[in-house]
């Protein structure tokens, strides 16, 4: 008898969901990467008479968290059975280029002026959007990779 | 790619599960090649093939 391959639905939202299965590929680092992302941004923000080293430690800390959750997540798809890890790659895949295709389309229409006659018109200042901020690529890296899971799955079903 | 999985299962009544078990893989991988959606990886060929005690080229057609 073999061990049990890793599921992807243990640490997605539903029946199967299970946050030991959640922290062991990653899930801690990624908290971590959330609970020190926006209050750094504040204390950078806030406190520039402090000294530059303290400050690029503060600033950093979130990349290293989210650099371990990277670390985590790989190894945990490694126990994957190879169906799901075929599966997990594709997903992974289309959330990376759709991230990347949002941001591109975000600075070329910022290029285009369109952000700005929306501000004007709405007061809605979409070209602050802090896309290289850890909690937004994580969150939306996240929800494309779900999209991504829901469609190649169904491949296979 | 066809294969006999379905079959070879069946004679040993055993269900997806069991066999996903014996094989260390999930119960979809095994109905993803069952169904032909999916092309196993050599070393699992090898597994399947060892289990069942036949070569590979009677289990798996290309």
């Amino acid at each position: 008898m073999n061990s049990k391959p890793n599921i992807p639905e243990e640490i997605g939202w539903g029946k199967q969901y299970s946050w030991r299965v959640s922290l062991k590929a990653g899930g801690g680092w990624m908290t971590l990467a959330f609970i020190t992302d926006l209050p750094g941004i504040y204390l950078i923000e806030h406190h520039k008479d402090w000294p530059v080293p303290l400050r690029a430690v503060i600033a950093l800390i979130p990349l290293i968290a989210t650099l371990l959750y990277v670390r985590s997540a790989a190894r945990w798809v490694r126990g994957m059975d190879e169906l799901y890890r075929r599966i997990a790659l594709e997903s992974f895949l289309f959330a990376t280029v759709a991230y990347l295709l949002l941001t591109a389309a975000w600075f070329l229409l910022n290029q285009a002026g369109v952000w700005n006659s929306i501000a004007q018109t709405t007061g809605l200042h979409l070209e602050r959007m802090p896309f290289s901020n850890c909690t937004l690529i994580i969150c939306l890296t996240y929800v494309f990779f779900g999209v991504g899971y829901s469609i190649f799955n169904r491949r296979y079903q | 790619m066809k294969s006999k999985l379905r079959e070879l299962r069946m004679v040993r009544e055993w269900s997806q599960s069991d066999l996903a078990d014996k094989l260390g893989v999930s119960r979809q991988t095994i109905n993803a090649i069952e169904t032909e959606k999916y092309d196993p990886s050599l070393p699992l060929a090898f597994k399947v093939a060892r289990l069942f005690k036949l070569p590979i080229e009677n289990i798996f057609e290309p």
